[in-house]
C-alpha cells in the first residue's frame, strides 16, 4: 500500500530537479515561441482590454480596449493598426493610429495627428509592454523575459477545451492559453506589486496566422495619401535597452518613467506660453511652489 | 482634470505661493481655452513649444505631474494621479 502510493506520487509530480525541456508546460511554452520566432509573416487581430488600480483607489478600475490587427513580414514590412480609447486618470485618450513598417525602418502613421504619447501607445511599448509573450514579441525576435515558474494552469469552464500556462516573474504573473493546435486564444497579464503602473490586461485573440510562406512586396503597401510619417527613432521609440529586461523589470520603472526627473533634481528653466499668448520662464516663478500638470485633449 | 480644480479651489484659498500650471501638449488653444470655459477652470492653461517641455522634464505619458518647490527643486513626480501625494506637498 505504501510503495504505490509512493509510486503513484512518482509518476504524478516529475522530480523537481528536472531538466526544464523536460518539463511538459516548458516544453510546450518553448515550442509555442521557437514557432512564432521563425514564422516569416505574422497576422493578428487581438483585442485587449486593461484595467489598473490607480494610486489612491482600491478596486480595479476598466481603463477600456484597444483592438490591434496587424499584418507584419520580415524583414519589417506590412503594417499594423491600434485603435481604442483608454481613459486613464480620469482623462480619455482616445488613440488610433497606424504603423507601418518598411525594411529597417518603422513609422508611426497617424491619420488623426493624435501623435499618441501615451506609455501603451509606442512601437517598443507594443512589444514590450502588456502585450507580452504573445506573438509579437516572440515573432520579433526581442528577449522574452526570464518567465521564474512555469507550469500548467488549473482548467476553468471558461476555457474549456484549453490548454491554459502560468508565467510568473517576481513582479507580473501571466496566463496563456492554447487549443489543441497550439494556437494561441487568450493571454492575460497582472502586476504583481502594488505599486506598479501597470494595467492588467487580457487579450483575447480572434485571429493569430503564421503563414508559411509569403509575398514580401505584398506588404509593401505604399503609405495611404493624407497621413502624417513620424520616424519613431527621433522620437525616442526605438532605443535598444542593454539591460535584459528581467533586469528592467526588477528596478521597478515603467519605461514612460525612466526619463522623468528625481525628485531633489533642479527643474529645467523651460519656458511657457500664457493663454494671452505670453512668453514666461519657470525661474520667474522662484519662491512659489508649482504644481506642473502635463495633459492634453485630443 | 476636474480633481485637480477641485484641489486648486481647496488650497488656493489658503496659500498664495502656490502656482498650479496645466501644461498642455498638441492641443489648439482654442480647444484648450473651450475647455477652460466650460468647465470654469481657474488654475492656468500653458502650452508649450512643440514638446520642448515635457521633453525638458522627461514626460513620457499624460497625466504626468510634477510639484517644483520655491527653491526650484524637483518635490514629486508622478504617472498618473495620486492626489494624496500631491496633496501633502501644496496644502499647508
Amino acid at each position: 500500500m505504501f510503495l504505490t502510493a509512493l509510486l503513484g506520487a512518482a509518476v504524478l509530480f516529475p522530480p523537481q530537479d528536472a531538466a526544464p525541456e523536460k518539463d511538459p508546460a516548458r516544453a510546450l511554452y518553448q515550442r509555442l515561441t521557437r514557432r512564432f520566432a521563425e514564422a516569416p509573416a505574422l497576422h493578428l487581430d487581438a483585442t485587449m482590454k486593461m484595467s489598473m488600480v490607480l494610486p489612491g483607489q482600491e478596486e480595479a478600475q476598466d481603463l477600456g480596449s484597444f483592438r490591434i490587427t496587424g499584418r507584419l513580414a520580415k524583414p519589417l514590412s506590412g503594417s499594423m493598426a491600434i485603435e481604442g480609447e483608454l481613459s486613464f486618470g480620469g482623462q480619455v485618450q482616445e488613440i488610433a493610429m497606424e504603423m507601418v513598417a518598411d525594411g529597417e525602418r518603422v513609422y508611426q502613421v497617424d491619420h488623426a495627428q493624435q501623435t499618441a504619447m501615451s506609455g501603451s501607445a509606442g512601437w517598443n511599448d507594443v512589444f514590450e509592454g502588456p502585450f507580452g509573450l504573445d506573438p509579437l514579441v516572440a515573432w520579433a525576435g526581442l528577449e522574452l523575459p526570464g518567465f521564474e515558474v512555469i507550469a500548467f494552469a488549473a482548467p476553468d469552464e471558461a476555457h474549456a477545451g484549453l490548454t491554459g500556462l502560468v508565467l510568473e516573474t517576481k513582479r507580473a504573473r501571466r496566463v496563456i492559453w492554447v487549443d489543441a493546435k497550439e494556437r494561441l486564444k487568450q493571454c492575460s497579464f497582472e502586476s504583481t506589486a502594488a505599486d506598479a503602473m501597470e494595467p492588467d490586461t487580457v487579450t483575447s485573440f480572434a485571429s493569430v496566422e503564421l503563414p508559411e510562406e509569403i509575398d514580401l512586396l505584398d506588404y509593401r503597401r505604399a503609405v495611404p495619401e493624407g497621413y502624417e510619417i513620424i520616424d519613431l527613432a527621433a522620437l525616442g521609440y526605438l532605443e535598444e535597452t542593454e539591460e535584459p529586461m528581467e533586469e528592467a523589470e526588477d528596478e521597478g520603472v515603467p519605461p514612460y518613467e525612466k526619463d522623468l526627473l528625481a525628485v531633489g533634481a533642479a527643474a529645467p528653466d523651460v519656458v511657457f506660453t500664457s493663454m494671452e499668448d505670453a512668453d514666461f520662464k519657470l525661474s520667474s516663478l522662484r519662491g512659489k511652489t508649482v504644481l506642473l500638470n502635463f495633459w492634453f485633449y485630443h | 482634470m476636474p480633481e485637480l480644480q477641485d484641489l486648486w479651489s481647496e488650497v488656493s484659498q489658503e496659500r498664495d505661493d502656490l502656482v498650479f500650471l496645466c501644461v498642455n501638449i498638441g492641443d489648439d488653444k482654442d480647444v484648450i481655452a473651450k475647455w477652460w470655459e466650460e468647465d470654469g477652470f481657474t488654475m492656468s492653461a500653458v502650452r508649450q513649444d512643440g514638446d520642448a517641455v515635457s521633453q525638458a522634464f522627461g514626460v513620457m505619458a499624460y497625466p504626468t505631474n510634477y510639484v517644483i518647490g520655491p527653491e526650484g527643486k524637483v518635490l514629486y513626480r508622478g504617472v498618473g494621479w495620486d492626489a494624496g501625494a500631491v496633496k501633502r506637498l501644496v496644502a499647508k
